[in-house]
């Protein structure tokens, strides 16, 4: 079952499709820090910034913005399509009313699609961080990790951490970052449960993906930003600062858990309870 | 047809454990200032816009609502006020005479229909060290103890230009520089650097406001950091810088809960004690 899910997922070029907007999306990122580079600098086309120190861009500072713009807007977005592929997709092409004739149980199926979409999540996340990482090493080159109040909001005093430091919290943040997009997985499999056409089932998905993420992006929302699981997504910044607050991080990954869990509770629960046809 | 929804609690329950620990357990987020009566020989400094503007459009202190900002500071006990907002000097003597004969204050020139005042018993309260011309800081010093003399600054900086803000935090640190001993800088920057702000709807004067709170956080140690907004709406706007090495910050944050209707600052407290060191000078 886990191989044949896994050839699927193969041969529908999703993957595929998914590493090559990364990589589009990565080639964008440094034409647009390099055409930027140039023109504060006046033609003397550096990676750097000017207004706290004179040399603290570099390739993991690259690597950290274009995973941060890319972790919230585009690894939600294939994963989610992910999602849509695996019960709307293939509710509309009968493949899932062919599976279940087999003798096999809506529980055990689903829980392979969660697995497999969970793997996703995590190759996802750790894919574009690797990439970030590669591309910023050989285009600027690595050094230490420099973090200053107002660009990204990640910090409200400067930061720094040595670069083997920074590597390590680079390589934590991919579990963590997973957690968040199993939230959006689990979103995804709610609505793909509902909608049985998978171009409506990532469209919907991903609509209400943007505005619970727009309404979590207005800060004096103060009282609604909370209960919006958009709101955390980007809590694994925290661990680009000197002292991680690990309590903070952990009470925010289980609320990203616990959204995930309650999404998935209802999408099996739905799923159980249909008929196929 | 259902045979069972045992998935479906397990994957309930576990959401139901997830979200217990993420909402329930305490959030390590800071609930501010509790009152309390510090020891003796702490520093209690209180910063508090008292201007309304949540419901009146901005205006300075309402005759009306002087009596709660006076309960307040009662309350508070504090060693050295600064008012943000003040209307007048009729309005600064009624304040000074309801705090107590003992109390004494100095006010700002006019910024904008709104003035900076600094409040302290007569016994602390020494001279007054100068003013930025346009009336958005006031220097003053304080004799504390025998051996401990204060200098302080009280400033309002401008709410909508960060250029502005710029320069008249850089004023007010001129009231200061070069001073031997003991600095304190309080009050309403109108500067918001918040961590969890990112797609701040006023981020136009993100990288200036940068500059000056770096300007500052170089030369002082920012004694309310990490406590949380002070201000309307979410915003952490009032600080209370203390020059190093003088004293150690025992409690600090806002208080809240303390706001009179249509007020949209909580008052600022920094209970600092200062060390043998500052003592001995």
């Amino acid at each position: 079952m886990i191989t044949f899910e896994l050839l699927k997922t193969w041969r529908s070029r999703r993957p595929h499709l998914a590493a090559g907007s990364i990589v589009f999306f990565l080639v964008l990122m440094l034409v647009g820090f390099y055409t930027y580079a140039q023109t504060e600098t006046g033609g003397d086309a550096e990676f750097r910034y000017t207004f706290e120190n004179q040399s603290y861009f570099n390739g993991l500072t690259f690597a950290l913005y274009s995973f941060y713009f890319g972790f919230l807007l585009i690894l939600p977005i294939f994963l989610i399509m992910e999602c849509a592929a695996h019960i709307a997709g293939e509710t509309a092409s009968g493949t899932l009313f062919l599976l279940l004739t087999r003798p096999l149980s809506r529980a055990k199926l689903f829980a392979v699609k969660l697995g497999l979409t969970a793997m996703s999540a995590a190759g996802l996340a750790a894919g574009l961080l690797a990439l970030s990482l590669l591309v910023g090493l050989v285009a600027v080159g690595w050094g230490a990790l420099d973090l200053y109040p107002g660009v990204l909001q990640m910090t409200d005093r400067h930061q720094h951490l040595a670069r083997d430091v920074a590597l390590v919290r680079f390589a934590l943040a991919v579990p963590f970052a997973t957690v968040a997009l199993m939230s959006v997985a689990g979103l995804g499999f709610l609505v793909s449960t509902w909608v049985r056409n998978p171009v409506s089932a990532a469209g919907t998905a991903t609509a209400l993906y943007l505005v619970m993420y727009v309404i979590a992006e207005i800060h004096f929302f103060k009282d609604l930003r909370p209960w919006l699981f958009t709101s955390y997504m980007p809590y694994w910044r925290s661990l680009f600062q000197e002292t991680v607050d690990w309590p903070g991080l952990f009470r925010d990954a289980s609320k990203l858990a616990g959204f995930s869990s309650l999404f998935l509770s209802l999408a099996l629960f739905r799923l159980r309870g249909r008929e196929e046809r | 047809m259902r045979r069972g929804i045992g998935g479906e609690l397990i994957l309930l329950g576990l959401a139901l454990g997830f979200l217990w620990y993420g909402y329930g357990t305490s959030s390590g987020e800071s609930a501010g200032f509790e009152l309390y009566a510090p020891d003796e020989g702490v520093v209690r400094v209180v910063s508090w816009n008292v201007g309304v503007s949540v419901t009146d459009g901005g205006v300075a202190l309402p005759p009306e609502a002087e009596a709660h900002v006076v309960s307040a500071l009662g309350a508070l006990a504090p060693t050295v006020v600064v008012l943000q907002e003040l209307r007048d000097l009729d309005q600064l003597e009624r304040l000074l005479d309801a705090l107590g004969d003992e109390w004494r204050g100095v006010l700002g020139a006019s910024y904008e229909g709104r003035r900076v005042a600094v409040l302290a018993p007569a016994r602390a309260l020494r001279a007054l060290r100068g003013s930025a011309g346009d009336g958005s800081s006031l220097g003053f010093r304080l004799r504390l103890a025998d051996e401990l003399r204060l200098t302080g600054v009280a400033i309002h900086a401008d709410a909508l230009s960060s250029r502005l803000r710029n320069q008249q935090v850089g004023q007010a640190v001129e009231l200061v520089e070069n001073v031997d001993g003991p600095v304190l800088l309080a009050g309403d920057l109108n500067i918001d650097l918040d961590l969890d702000k990112r797609r701040d709807l006023f981020s136009d004067d993100q990288y200036l406001d940068v500059e000056t709170y770096n300007y500052l956080a170089e030369r002082f140690v920012d004694a309310t950091l990490g406590t949380g907004s002070t201000a309307e709406p979410d915003r952490r706007l009032d600080y209370v810088f203390v020059s190093g090495g003088w004293c150690e910050v025992v409690a600090a944050g806002p208080w809240r809960r303390q706001r009179a209707p249509g007020m949209d600052h909580d008052p600022v407290v920094a209970d600092l004690r200062p060390t043998a060191a500052a003592t001995s000078r």
